[in-house]
């Protein structure tokens, strides 16, 4: 790609990445949770790839450690649900942290851990698919 | 008004269907079921409308008796997308080893199985 | 505990992606894993046998504002047969998948995401939850498809794909309809609210959108289009779990929820189930004595036999529940054995058609008198279940003053016994051709779930007394009772 268009997008992947958080981050409060940030993370490395070239991105991050990430995410997931279950009120996914006033960041308890780890977890999985689409190469038969 | 807009989304949903069952290459085809499935969310969004209401959001300064947008289905659509974002991609994958094994993306000739 | 259903396969699928490599420990987790849930499902039967049914509030929100997992008998039918597939189909693909495929942990992966799908949509109180897990049942499925990636296995992938999306969509839409019109999400909710203020025109035209959605997931005749392509080119242990859970659960089991619990049924709708059944049985029959490949024409009988099921339910009277629910359950038992069989001579000779096959008893025993045991079951001869299952059905006709239809599926039943006898005779009972002289017997693990599989054939038509009185009734009590599902549910 162009040095003009190279340059562009390493200045404004910065600012995205902090909206995709604040997004996340802000789900209770504000429209949009984890999916839709895992979805702009997604599209800030999906647009890595377009302009730098596979070889750059997988020497910063490799496949192999991103879908442990993934499937790591998604039984911390599920912990956070067990940790429910053993605590006050028996059923999964019960809301054991003290919930805070209205429109303070840290009301609500379980959401905000939740959305992170959505975040993560949709980040991740969309990342991978166009993943090892790049790298897929025919097979010389 | 209302039934413009959900014509404009009927239209959406039969658009997407026309390309599915008439067009020739597989690639018009995937790109129709995103076509449908773009008509479908649209249809979830116009479903939660209420004359004059506010959107869904808490702001502070607001009286009791504000009457908000229904918010379930801007929470679904989400879910939706992504689901058939994964649908895409699998179809998408599985397009391009039919690329390499038949030669062609034309669903006339991909037809090995019969009956 | 009924949350364990869904969480079990799905931690052992996510522990299966970050140990990659190892082969051995990811099959003694995925073994003890499907094992577990089978006899948790034999154990649920008994859980409501005082209670009818037993409701989880996820996150402790009473009924219309949370989630609810729902377990009535007519869940613990589709689990039992569930779990009970998916565990013999775990055993089987170890040495199977281990000759032709190579990759194990992968398909380990995607089985056990289909399991923990399957068990989420008959579990599912809440239904968005149901499309959500259909999704990711169909999803899984349509990879398990194409697994082998050669010509043909993505050919019928990619019509699988392409039919099955459609079908989702037409699901999503009618989910649409009925939210703008009931303003719940909640089946238990949204039961009462229709007795209340009945079904006005807009819920009139979400009926043939679902039904047009659930027929696709489930082939019946005009859209049946995907299955004989699919069922032949799959893995064996794909082929049966597909044949005989994945076209019930998704689509019976919502149109048992949806129409008989939140619309209620009327007779047109029954007499739509009860001709379409009896359109997809004869079609079905007719398409598979003209086949040459063997899974070909097991696929053919599947779409028979679901046209079965169908003419049971749409009769109406609680003897015909009984009836098209029994033959569900031992469907599901023979028609999985006999694509296990297939996948059985398949390994040993390499080839699935039958000019080629050919005086296989000789050299394959156990195979022969499993697919012999399959064959009965099939065909409906006495001490084995498809038998008492076919008489009920037949029963149930005559009572409900259809005589004709009684007559049909008697006819139906004949050209069953046709196509099962040619199979016998071109695979296994003729004379062995040169080329096949030297094949062995299937290894030990695929010769255990054949015979355990068909003792249960067997015993389930011995003692069927005891399995129609313990698990068929109270699932037939579940469609009997129709719309008081709700009202049932909002009192817990």
């Amino acid at each position: 790609m162009d040095r003009l268009i190279k340059t562009a997008v390493g200045l404004i992947i910065g600012p995205i990445l902090v909206f995709a958080l604040y997004v996340i981050n802000y789900g209770h409060i504000l429209p949009g949770e984890g999916f839709d940030g895992g979805a702009l993370i997604a599209a800030v490395l999906v647009l890595c790839i377009i302009v730098y070239g596979k070889q750059e991105v997988r020497k910063r991050l490799n496949l192999s450690i991103v879908l442990t990430i993934s499937a790591i995410s998604g039984l911390l997931l599920i912990l956070v649900g067990l940790i429910g279950l053993v605590s006050k009120g028996k059923v999964l996914f019960y809301n054991f942290i003290p919930q805070g006033n209205i429109h303070n960041l840290f009301s609500s308890g379980i959401v905000m851990i939740c959305n992170i780890i959505l975040g993560i977890l949709v980040g991740a999985s969309l990342y991978l698919l166009f993943g090892y689409l790049v790298i897929y190469r025919r097979d010389k038969e | 008004m209302s039934i413009f807009l959900y014509s404009i989304s009927i239209l959406l949903m039969l658009l997407g269907l026309y390309c599915i069952i008439v067009k020739e290459s597989l690639i018009k085809t995937i790109i129709g079921i995103k076509i449908m499935s773009y008509g479908i969310c649209l249809f979830f969004i116009l479903i939660s409308y209420k004359i004059g209401a506010h959107a869904p959001i808490i702001t502070e300064n607001m009286s009791p008796e504000t009457s908000f947008v229904d918010p379930i289905p801007h929470a679904l659509m989400p879910a939706i997308m992504i689901i058939g974002l994964a649908a895409m991609g699998l179809m998408l994958a599985t397009a391009i080893k039919l690329y390499e094994k038949y030669g062609t993306f034309d669903i006339d000739k991909i037809r090995q199985l019969r009956g | 505990m009924i949350i364990l259903f869904t969480l079990l396969p799905l931690i052992t699928a996510l522990v299966l992606i970050i140990i990659n490599k190892r082969e051995r420990l990811s099959e003694i987790l995925s073994v003890i894993c499907t094992l577990f849930t089978f006899v948790l499902s034999l154990i649920a039967s008994a859980w409501i046998k005082d209670t009818k049914i037993i409701v989880y509030h996820m996150g402790g929100w009473i009924t219309p504002l949370g989630i609810d997992l729902v377990l009535d008998g007519f869940s613990v039918l589709f689990l039992i047969i569930i779990n009970m597939v998916g565990f013999f189909a775990v055993l089987y693909s170890f040495e199977y998948i281990r000759k032709k495929y190579i990759d194990i942990n992968k398909f380990l992966i995607l089985l056990l995401f289909l399991i923990a799908a399957l068990n989420g949509v008959v579990l599912s109180g809440d239904i968005f939850n149901l499309y959500v897990f259909i999704e990711m049942a169909s999803l899984a499925s349509y990879s398990l498809v194409a697994f082998g990636a050669e010509r043909e296995d993505l050919e019928a992938s990619i019509r699988y794909q392409v039919l099955g999306t459609i079908g989702s969509f037409f699901i999503l839409l009618g989910i649409g309809i009925i939210y703008s019109s009931t303003g719940t999400l909640d089946l238990a909710d949204m039961s009462n609210m229709i007795r209340v203020t009945g079904i006005n025109s807009a819920m009139m035209f979400s009926l043939p959108m679902l039904l047009f959605g659930f027929a696709l997931k489930a082939a019946l005749v005009p859209f049946h289009a995907w299955l004989p392509d699919a069922h032949p080119t799959a893995p064996a242990p794909v082929s049966a779990i597909l044949s005989s859970t994945v076209i019930k659960a998704l689509s019976l089991y919502g149109i048992g929820r949806i129409f008989f619990g939140v619309f209620g049924m009327t007779p047109v709708l029954y007499d739509i189930l009860l001709y379409g059944g009896l359109i997809s049985v004869f079609f079905g029959a007719f398409a598979a004595l003209a086949q040459t490949d063997f899974k070909r024409m097991l696929a053919y009988s599947s779409i028979s036999q679901i046209g079965y099921i169908m003419l049971g339910i749409g009769l109406g009277t609680p003897l015909g529940f009984i009836g098209g629910l029994f033959h569900l359950f031992n469907h599901a038992t023979f028609k999985s054995l006999y694509f296990l069989c297939a996948g059985a001579t398949e390994y040993s000779t390499g080839t699935r058609q039958f000019s080629e096959l050919g005086g296989l008893s000789e050299k394959m025993p156990y195979t022969t008198w499993s697919s012999l045991f399959a064959s009965f079951s099939l065909a409906g001869i006495p001490p084995f279940n498809g038998f008492w299952s076919k008489f009920i059905i037949v029963i149930a006709a005559i009572q409900a003053d259809k005589i004709g239809i009684a007559i049909l599926a008697v006819i139906a039943s004949i050209l069953t016994l046709g196509y099962f006898l040619k199979i016998q005779r071109e695979v296994f009972f003729s004379k062995l051709p040169q080329s096949l002289n030297n094949i062995k017997e299937v290894p030990f693990l695929m010769v255990l779930s054949m015979v355990v599989l068909a003792l249960i054939c067997l015993g389930t038509g011995l003692g069927f007394s005891y399995i129609v009185n313990n698990i068929i009734q109270p699932a037939a009590d579940v469609l009997v009772n129709g719309v008081n599902y709700g009202s049932l549910i909002l009192t817990k």
